[in-house]
């Protein structure tokens, strides 16, 4: 066989070959790349599904809370009530059994409004968001174990609607429960903000904050079902958590707002 | 030379493949098998009453690259490089007529339609790369446009050196060109066979 002979079953071999090998990169390419798109389209049903696991667990708990409060509570005070209600009518002159019953009577309608209160602020309902984190400032501080301070740096801070303000409440209430529980914080600081053409709230607290990546491990994780509540509100509210960036050893989380049709002041953070 | 016959007569008898499976719906691929089995016919009977039939085939490389173009343009491109590569498709026909013209039609212009098969490849990429960009194909093998690409990829790449050096080959060695020309056979038994499959998947799901 001559060279050239020789030349054209090489070359036409290895074109072959070559293509052989295009058809078989392609086709486990593509298997891989739909693997893939399967593997994330069951990642995400998954992570739905504990979402909406979380969201129904919580709920739960919350009834199962309400339930032994108005039980071990209310429904205990009540009954002394009776008690003593029956020991005065047999005992007309003992207005010290009154009195006792009046007491009791006076805890109950207090614990009943705290239950109410936990359920839908009416400061929330009546007064709007600032007001609600104001007040929720407040009871806090009353506790006594931090200290908080609530700031609105611009009076054009337009109030959200019922289903935000809501979600904003609840969710700035678990972010201050975990700051208390789990930073070690002994000062934090709420802002109502805008920043960057959006309305925030901004908590800057002087304790060890929740980094994106502990929190989206978290998120997976069994339990932890306060974060899971948070992402809940957050995707039904349209909302976005900024999370922690360090400025001057304090620790700064930002919820960042939807954007609304008004026009919002500059930036001023 | 019985094998090498009975070759030939397969490769030319399965251009029937798609004309019979695409009957009912007729598209550009079909009108193709059809030019290619009457192109390999006419060939074939040139052959036994001794006419020159260079001429053909230098009409079936013209008209199997613009079924072949046309194709994969509709199937790969829209828009402003649809209109692109139309233009391209038509100056590389326009070549391939002057160079055929000035090539003289004694004998088929092999060389000169070695561009063509260059084409295809490159043609058969730009089907894969949009077969892996589309999320919508789960089963790749199902997929016309990929199935398709397969037969034309196999076929240009195995017929591109052989069409390039056939000339020097047949003044080489005849015989020897001969047998590799078994080689391009196969190719186009595999290619028709693809084919028969894109049109057979193109039933069910089009282009």
């Amino acid at each position: 066989m001559s060279n050239l002979e020789y030349a054209v079953i090489i070359l036409v071999a290895a074109f072959l070959l070559l293509a052989i090998g295009i058809i078989l990169f392609v086709t486990l390419y593509q298997r891989r790349v739909i693997n893939h798109q399967i593997e994330m389209r069951e990642f995400n049903r998954q992570k739905q599904l504990e979402l909406m696991q979380a969201s129904i667990r919580s709920e739960e708990e919350e009834r199962m809370r309400i339930a032994s409060e108005l039980h071990d509570d209310v429904g205990a005070t009540l009954s002394s009530i009776r008690l003593f209600l029956t020991q005065a009518g047999r005992q007309a002159d003992n207005t010290k059994l009154i009195s006792q019953s009046k007491d009791l009577l006076d805890q109950s309608i207090q614990k009943i409004r705290d239950i109410s209160h936990q359920l839908q602020p009416g400061t929330l309902q009546y007064l709007g968001l600032k007001k609600a984190l104001q007040s929720f400032a407040e009871t806090i501080n009353r506790a006594g174990a931090i200290h908080i301070d609530f700031e609105i740096t611009k009076d054009a801070w337009p109030e959200p609607d019922a289903q935000t303000s809501l979600s904003v409440y609840r969710i700035i209430q678990e972010l201050v429960n975990n700051i208390i529980k789990h930073s070690g914080a002994l000062q934090v600081h709420i802002a109502a903000i805008i920043s960057k053409g959006h309305q925030c709230i901004e908590i800057t607290h002087n304790g060890k904050g929740l980094m994106e990546d502990e929190y989206k491990e978290l998120l997976f994780k069994k339990g932890a079902l306060g974060l899971k509540n948070i992402e809940n509100r957050l995707k039904s509210s349209n909302l976005t958590l900024i999370f922690p960036t360090i400025v001057d050893k304090k620790y700064c989380i930002q919820l960042r707002l939807p954007p609304i049709s008004v026009n919002l002041p500059n930036e001023n953070t | 030379m019985n094998l090498l016959i009975s070759i030939i007569a397969i490769s030319v008898f399965s251009a029937l493949l798609p004309v019979i499976i695409g009957y009912k719906e007729r598209s550009i691929l079909w009108y193709y098998a059809v030019i290619a089995f009457i192109a390999d016919v006419f060939g074939i009977f040139c052959h036994y009453y001794r006419y020159s039939s260079s001429w053909t085939v230098d009409i079936f490389f013209l008209l199997e690259w613009l079924l072949i173009s046309q194709y994969l343009i509709l199937s790969c491109f829209t828009g402003k490089s649809r209109f692109y590569a139309n233009i391209i498709s038509i100056l590389v026909a326009l070549l391939y007529i002057i160079q055929t013209l000035v090539h003289g039609l004694n004998e088929p212009n092999l060389q000169g339609a070695a561009p063509f098969y260059v084409f295809y490849i490159l043609g058969a990429m730009v089907a894969f790369y949009r077969v892996t960009q589309n999320i919508e194909i789960i089963q790749i093998e199902k997929s016309p446009i990929f199935v398709f690409s397969t037969g034309l990829l196999l076929y240009a790449s195995g017929s591109l050196i052989m069409i390039l050096l056939k000339r020097y080959l047949d003044e080489a060695n005849e015989s020897f060109s001969a047998y590799m020309w078994i080689v391009h056979d196969v190719l186009n038994v595999i290619k028709n066979v693809a084919i028969a499959f894109t049109l057979h998947l193109q039933k069910r799901k089009p282009l």
